[in-house]
């Protein structure tokens, strides 16, 4: 019970005070008529470092709307634990911070409230601590859209969480895509693995990805995936496993194309750090690309593990059916605001990425291009469409025609990807002025936009010829345009000009509209 | 005929000494071989790297055999499109004859195409064989048993419904028959002196049953116990399938299919491409997406400006009234 000198503070941040200087306190207060406000910062600055420990904590657990409550207790014991190791004011204080923050990154209550009180009173050095759970629902379904890769996707989503009081998540998802990819995926979550600050993950999923429109080959990829992620955010590690399977429905795809057809064993590992220092707190134009600041996202991932043994017995001239590489890219991002109001702000937006094979004949094969980088559309190559920029080959003529005329057609082409590619994104954006558009969240923006993709395998060039044709077929746009933030992406209405690219691209000039996904 | 048009057959490998392990690759060779054409021949090692998605599968220049849903079908479509635009060997037939050809292959479609499905597929011996020869040295493990698994449920759904007691007699009455026919007929081929599409067809079931090891064994002794049957293989082995026969990348090298060098990589520069003059169609569409998008952003000013939520106009009221229609003041429930 709290006295009327010593007030409780709720929330996973209170104090307690030493018994005899709140009984000092009540002494002085009674002996003078007017109560003096008492400085609570100065007296915690006195007395954080003096000998308090913890006794007993009472939980006070609370189910979904009244229900029962599911978490086991040894897991909460195993998080409150810890609250026991505090010999000081201080140390309580930071106890109880952690125990707060570890029983959050659970992810299953609602609510997290601890309060210490200085009960037994007979004990000035030692507390009691309350602690208050109460739990979130045990069931959430959702449903989003959002567009990924010129691809419009509708996803629906049900998760239950805590069903046998373990903190697990489970989850199905469902996701469908305008242009007829779907994929279904189960997965299953644990929070706080072991005690241990990582975040487990299994995920069993079937995907299906319709490229036929920009490559004519279609994948489908089952598999699993295992992967431990850190709670921050910051890390993650997955290694996936998955049988991938090419190919081509519309039996008009280019002869690259359809020499990559075919069943492939993906057995990979993932690492992936992020470092995202950007703020989004601080307003003004850069609140739509994230934050003012700074972030960094790199990705490697190496292909091929498989014991020695399983070799491809010599297939011809056929690709390797258990998929060798190392794959490795980076996104960098930086937001630079250029007056004190943030209205105008200056991004800069740096991609690169590397796709080397491993193993005896890997350089002289062509890589899988399901694995290829790809560059064009409104979020990588502004004034190109969509996967629009990079090497390609001409599709097969409809057979009707005769040799004369499918020299003369000019056919479609599939575009094919590179091993080796760079994307570079400088723009000044701004607040447009009227108060009315600023309510909108419309703002303007001018930008330059250039990168290049080439195929560095299966070639038989020498890297410094490669080298040279990276730097000489550079493609580069500029433009200007209105960019509105949405849940989607950022929604980009651009006027772009070409300054420079390479035959066979497919260019767009003129107005393009498109979503800009973030690559952070 | 054009002669530089090349014919690239894509079939299963070469196993127990067979030109292929699939007995509807053997056919669509075959039927090529005694057509006498010259074709290169492409080996996929799933039958997902074919450019149909099936094996076999013909290409020649801008055409490919269409894919169907099952081996022996696609071998037809095979076939049926080198009979049209290659060689048709049925044309020296009459009209008795035709009417034989037909019966004898309607009589090989139904009955033996089942047989040689539910051994190589049903049978769990046989399947094991084709899965260790098929798959085993090139697909990796999980692979290895995966992605036959899958073929394997997709036959066994089609044959649900036939009885496999009655398959493997009917295709016995097959082969009596046949056997009986090459016997009274006389001549090297089933019709006489020369090749038809029946041999083909024939040649690549009777092949299989004579070697592989994935094959019923009542099969295997019917065809091995038969004497005019083995003569009739080996005759049809040593005549046309003596030349081994050309692999795609012989042919490929030959060609200027090889990658060359881009112009910027020998110095030089790109002229900016020419710029296509857009047809009437596109101009139409892009002045109406113009306009489209101009309604669509005046729509939006308006609503801003009208709406009042945004802006407010102050109001002039003057003592003669003004107009109604300009009148923007809403209540300030929410101000600037």
């Amino acid at each position: 019970m709290a006295s009327g000198a010593s007030p409780a503070v709720g929330g996973p941040a209170p104090t307690s005070k030493d018994e005899a200087t709140a009984g000092n306190q009540r002494g002085a207060e009674e002996s003078v008529t007017v109560p003096q406000p008492v400085d609570y910062t100065e007296l915690y600055e006195r007395i954080k470092d003096k000998p308090c420990r913890v006794v007993q904590i009472n939980q006070q657990l609370e189910g979904f709307n009244g229900g029962a409550f599911r978490t086991r207790s040894d897991m909460i014991e195993r998080e409150l634990e810890s609250i026991h190791n505090a010999q000081t004011l201080s140390e309580v204080h930071e106890e109880l911070d952690a125990a707060g923050r570890r029983l959050k990154q659970l992810g299953v209550f609602n609510k997290v409230e601890f309060f210490a009180h200085e009960e037994p009173l007979d004990d000035p050095s030692a507390c009691t601590v309350d602690v208050r759970l109460e739990e979130a629902n045990w069931y959430k379904v959702r449903a989003a859209t959002y567009v990924e890769d010129s691809e419009r996707t509708l996803e629906l989503g049900a998760s239950m969480s805590n069903a046998l009081g373990n903190a697990e998540h489970l989850g199905a998802n469902f996701e469908y895509g305008t242009e007829n990819s779907h994929t279904a995926s189960v997965s299953f979550r644990q929070p706080r693995a072991m005690g241990l600050p990582l975040l487990l993950e299994l995920r069993g999923s079937q995907l299906f990805r319709n490229n036929q429109k920009a490559s004519s080959y279609t994948e489908q990829l089952r598999g699993a995936v295992l992967g431990l992620k850190s709670l921050s955010g910051v890390h993650s590690l997955e290694y996936e496993l998955g049988w991938r399977r090419l190919l081509d429905p519309s039996r008009s795809a280019s002869r690259a194309v359809v020499a990559q057809m075919g069943d492939y064993l993906k057995s990979s590992v993932r690492y992936t750090a992020a470092a995202d220092r950007r703020d989004v707190s601080a307003g003004g134009a850069a609140a739509a690309l994230g934050g003012a600041g700074w972030g960094v996202k790199s990705t490697t991932e190496v292909a091929g593990l498989v014991p020695p043994s399983v070799g491809a017995g010599g297939g011809g001239s056929g690709p390797d059916s258990t998929l060798r590489f190392v794959r490795q890219q980076v996104d960098a991002v930086a937001n630079v605001p250029m007056d004190d109001t943030g209205a105008v702000v200056f991004s800069l937006g740096v991609s690169a990425g590397l796709l080397l094979p491993w193993g005896e004949g890997g350089m002289s094969r062509p890589s899988c291009i399901a694995d290829r980088f790809f560059l064009g559309g409104p979020s990588s190559l502004r004034g190109f469409k969509f996967k629009g920029a990079g090497p390609s080959d001409a599709r097969r003529p409809a057979p009707g025609r005769s040799a004369s005329e499918q020299a003369l057609a000019s056919g479609r082409r599939d575009a094919l990807g590179g091993d080796a590619f760079t994307s570079i994104f400088a723009s000044l954006m701004f607040q447009l002025p009227h108060p009315a558009l600023k309510l909108m969240n419309l703002h303007g923006h001018a930008f330059v936009n250039g990168g290049n993709v080439i195929q560095l395998l299966g070639t038989g060039r020498p890297p410094a010829a490669l080298l040279s044709e990276f730097g000489s077929t550079f493609r580069w746009s500029c433009g200007a345009g209105l960019v509105v933030p949405t849940p989607l992406g950022r929604f980009e209405a651009n006027y772009c000009v070409l300054m420079s690219a390479a035959e066979h691209d497919r260019v767009r000039r003129g107005l393009q509209l498109g979503f800009a996904a973030s690559n952070l | 005929m054009n002669s530089q048009s090349v014919c690239i057959l894509y079939k299963w490998p070469e196993c127990w000494g067979l030109p292929s392990l699939s007995p509807a690759c053997i056919q669509a060779e075959a039927y090529l071989r005694l057509s006498g054409v010259q074709f290169a021949v492409e080996v996929c090692s799933t039958s997902s790297s074919s450019p149909t998605g099936q094996l076999p599968a013909l290409e020649r220049d801008a055409y490919i055999s269409p894919g169907a849903s099952d081996e022996f079908s696609s071998a037809a479509a095979v076939v049926a499109y080198a009979k049209k635009h290659i060689k048709d060997l049925d044309a020296h037939l009459s009209l008795g004859q035709r009417a034989d050809q037909l019966a004898f292959t309607t009589l090989i479609e139904s009955r033996l195409n089942v047989a040689t499905n539910m051994t190589m597929w049903c049978e769990s011996r046989g399947f094991n064989e084709l899965k260790k020869a098929a798959y085993g040295a090139k697909l990796p493990f999980p692979l290895n048993q995966l992605v036959p698994w899958s073929r394997q449920r997709e036959v066994r759904r089609r044959l649900a419904h036939t009885d496999m007691d009655q398959v493997y007699p009917a295709a016995l009455e097959v082969l009596d028959a046949v056997s009986d026919r090459l016997r009274s007929g006389g001549g090297p081929y089933f019709f006489g002196p020369q090749p038809t599409s029946v041999d083909a067809l024939l040649l690549g079931h009777l092949l299989f049953y004579r070697t592989s090891p994935a094959v019923a064994p009542v099969l295997q002794e019917k065809v091995q116990s038969q004497r005019v049957l083995c003569e009739y293989i080996e005759r049809l082995l040593g005549q046309n399938f003596s030349v081994p026969a050309t692999p795609r990348s012989a042919l490929e090298s030959s060609s200027a299919g090889a990658a060359s060098w881009s112009d910027a990589a020998k110095g030089q520069k790109k002229a900016p491409p020419p710029a296509v003059a857009p047809s009437p169609a596109e101009l139409q569409f892009r002045r109406h997406s113009y306009y489209w998008l101009l309604g669509a952003g005046a729509t939006i000013v308006s609503y801003i400006l009208m709406s009042g939520r945004y802006i407010q106009f102050a109001t002039v009221i003057d003592g003669d009234g003004e107009d109604e229609g300009d009148d923007d003041e809403e209540d300030d429930a929410d101000d600037e």
